[in-house]
């Protein structure tokens, strides 16, 4: 009796809702998220839309335009600057996505344990990050001076032949941008690949150890497949941050010597804000829009891929 | 056959705009000119927003304003200094969305984002064809504010672009100011040299040293002998690379460059050091408005300072200077509004306040070509103005600030070795054949 009596009870809960209970539940679960749906497309999507519609025109930031088709476009891809704009982005995109998490890791790995000052030395080596990019790169631009520390000491070692005047030098200026770029970050991809190392069991790489991996087989075969996950983020964080570079562009060398470091975002800025080309400078922005998402797309699709395979 | 649009289209422009600037805005303003207000004081008390670049120190008109204040309670003003590099896109901005200040600094011609002519013709600014602003333009001038047979504004000091020198410092090297020939100076290039220094301080990274310091090589090798150039130039009747004084121009800096008269690592150089340079005297002198001279003095007030013009080959004689400072009334600002401002207009563009400006700014009084007498910054200058051997700066009538970028950054391309003057000279022309349509 006790069981037939239960037995209805249970089968009440376990009973789906009626239609309209599923419709109120329904509505219920996702209106309330309306009002914020509603803003955010049309401050991001709306928004971005119709300014990417400047793109096409010739508007000059004032008064009338006319639809100018894929003239903008066109002169993008012709001219010298566009191209070596669009080139210089990419290489200081890579540049720093490399640079940074080869050095993150290394000193991810390195500071991870054993050593015993590697709480203050995590600080230290973090701290750049916080700094404004701006106030970094007036620091640097200081010591990259002709007459500055750097130049002082490669003369004072001997290596006069190497001093040179770093800024404007067509070959190095775009090199003495990418150093500051992953002297600035690295400390931030070595914290996130510390949080990954931090989830590694010592015990696995004890036990590699034993069957006799060396020190390169058991980071290759055993601690980077568990820290996977950071290099997806670490990476993915760097490549977009490194295609929007502006601020050290323009604080070191402003696009110079002779535009050899211009770049899609220095570009931007200038042709819009500059010579008042906003145009011409809404289709640099597209460029770059365009550019980081499918950049970004690509090595995350790859990046995950592979870590689904692992 | 291109869709026409026209600045009514609110909404649209300024949602556009608000992605691009990446600012909000609001609809765009049709303020259309009227007939401008009476210039006699208005009668209750009013409070006027004025717009100038910030600096240093406080902008002169904002300086003269505040005399005015006490000379008119009644009239009362809310500055707002807006940085140089954001002055343009923050001032089409508020015009655009219908809040720009009532009265606002601008300069003259078109050559900037925030150049007067484009504003005139798109209906924001009050036109002062019957006012006093009229007569502060030269035949020579009055392009810079005029549109459309109308004047649009008023220009409050003189600015003379010259060659500026610690002459202490001169002095102390056996240097003789001012130089009378292009040999003069490379002689005392090596002097300085030889004394550690340089004879001139040039910041190569960036487009205004570069671009001012080839506008006065030029001003004795091609304005002088050819005034209407940019005339021409616009006709299509010559162009930079077919021009011999644009070709002896650039290839002058080039020279120079070789011979040490710049600093080492000229190339890099960056304006905001010139001034520390030139005031410690480890540099003699450099390229610069005249103005210049009184950041000198605040920095390193021992020491005297001239303002000179850079000679020609021969010795020739000629220099830019314009009144390119300018004030101009927003059309929307309701009638006693602009009223008083067309007030303070006529007050400022009186002599005594006129000067008292100057004297503020470091520049030359708006009245200084007519004969005044000049600061004795300006000693070595003042037949140039006597003579009327000068002109606006070149670059206020060209047609896009692209030419004048193309011409900074040309130059430094050469110093570096990654151009030659001939596709410099090129460069500027298609830029202008662009920007010209």
């Amino acid at each position: 009796m006790a069981i037939s009596s239960a037995a209805p009870a249970t089968a009440r809960v376990k009973r789906p809702a009626s239609a309209p209970d599923r419709g109120s539940k329904l509505f219920a679960s996702w209106w309330w998220a309306i009002p914020a749906l509603v803003v955010s497309i049309l401050v991001h999507y709306v928004a971005v839309a119709v300014g990417g519609t400047f793109a096409f025109t010739n508007w000059k930031g004032i008064g009338a335009f006319q639809f100018v088709g894929f003239d903008n476009f066109a002169k993008i891809f012709s001219g010298d600057l566009g191209r070596g704009a669009i080139l210089n982005t990419l290489f200081l995109a890579f540049g720093f996505l490399i640079g940074t998490n080869v050095f993150g890791l290394l000193l991810a790995l390195a500071l991870n344990r054993g050593v015993k000052l590697r709480y203050f030395l995590r600080v230290v080596i973090f701290m750049p990050t916080v700094l404004s990019p701006l106030a970094v790169s007036y620091i640097w631009r200081f010591i990259y001076q002709p007459q500055g520390p750097l130049n002082s000491f490669l003369g004072s070692v001997g290596l006069e032949s190497w001093q040179r005047t770093w800024l404007a030098d067509p070959v190095s200026s775009i090199w003495t941008i990418l150093i500051v770029m992953v002297w600035q970050s690295t400390g931030l991809v070595m914290v996130i690949y510390l949080a990954g190392l931090a989830g590694v069991p010592q015990e696995l790489e004890e036990a590699a150890a034993i069957d006799g991996a060396n020190v390169f087989q058991r980071f290759r075969h055993v601690v980077f497949p568990l820290i996977r996950p950071s290099f997806v983020i670490a990476s993915t964080l760097m490549l977009i941050q490194g295609l929007r570079v502006f601020d050290q562009v323009m604080a070191l060398t402003g696009g110079g010597p002779f535009n050899a470091t211009e770049t899609l975002a220095t570009q931007v800025y200038k042709q819009t804000f500059a010579y008042g080309q906003f145009g011409y400078g809404a289709a640099l922005s597209l460029v770059l829009t365009v550019l980081i998402i499918v950049i970004s797309l690509i090595q995350m699709g790859l990046t995950s891929g592979r870590e689904r395979k692992s | 056959m291109p869709i026409q649009f026209n600045h009514r289209r609110r909404l649209g422009v300024a949602l556009g705009a608000a992605t691009v600037l990446g600012l909000a805005l609001g609809g765009c303003s049709s303020a259309t000119p009227e007939e401008p207000a009476g210039s006699e004081t208005p009668s209750g008390p009013v409070t006027l927003r004025l717009s100038v670049e910030a600096g240093s120190a406080e902008a002169p008109v904002a300086v003269l304003a505040q005399q005015y204040s006490k000379e008119n309670p009644d009239v009362t003003f809310d500055v707002e200094p807006v940085p140089n590099e954001q002055y343009g896109e923050v001032l089409r901005t508020q015009l655009q969305g219908g809040n720009a200040p009532d009265v606002f600094y601008v300069t003259g011609g078109q050559g900037n984002p925030h150049s007067a002519l484009p504003l005139a013709e798109a209906g924001y600014l009050v036109d002062l064809s019957k006012t006093v602003a009229k007569d502060l333009y030269t035949d020579q001038s009055r392009f810079l504010g005029e549109f459309d047979g109308k004047i649009w504004t008023q220009p409050y000091d003189f600015v003379p672009v010259t060659n500026n020198y610690n002459l202490t410092v001169a002095k102390e090297l056996g240097i003789d100011l001012p130089f009378k020939s292009v040999d003069d100076v490379l002689d005392a290039c090596g002097v300085a040299q030889k004394a550690g220094k340089s004879l001139l301080r040039l910041a190569g990274s960036t487009v205004p040293n570069n671009g001012l310091t080839t506008l006065q090589l030029a001003a004795t090798r091609v304005y002088s002998e050819d005034p209407d150039w940019n005339e021409k130039r616009l006709k299509g009747d010559v162009t930079f690379a077919d021009t011999k004084g644009w070709t002896e121009s650039l290839e002058l800096i080039v020279k120079m460059y070789k011979e040490g008269c710049f600093q080492q690592g000229a190339e890099a150089g960056v304006i905001a050091d010139n001034v520390p340079a030139i005031a410690a005297g480890t540099a003699v002198g450099g390229f610069a408005p005249g103005g210049q001279i009184g950041d000198l003095r605040r920095v390193n007030p021992d020491n005297e300072y001239v303002s000179t013009a850079f000679p020609g080959d021969k010795g020739e004689k000629y220099l830019f200077a314009s009144p390119s400072n300018m004030l101009a009334l927003n059309a929307s600002s309701d009638k006693a509004k602009q009223k008083a401002g067309l007030a303070f207009l006529a007050w400022l563009a009186e002599p005594e306040h006129a000067d008292a400006l100057a004297e503020v700014s470091g520049n030359l009084s708006i009245r200084a070509g007519a004969g005044a007498e000049l600061p004795d910054q300006y000693q070595f200058i003042s037949d140039y103005f006597s003579d009327e051997n000068y002109q606006p700066l070149g670059n206020l009538q060209w047609p896009s600030p692209e030419i004048y970028n193309t011409l900074g950054t040309g130059v430094q391309g050469l110093l570096t070795g990654q151009t030659d003057v001939e596709s410099v000279l090129k460069a500027m022309d298609a830029a202008w054949d662009q920007a010209a349509g």
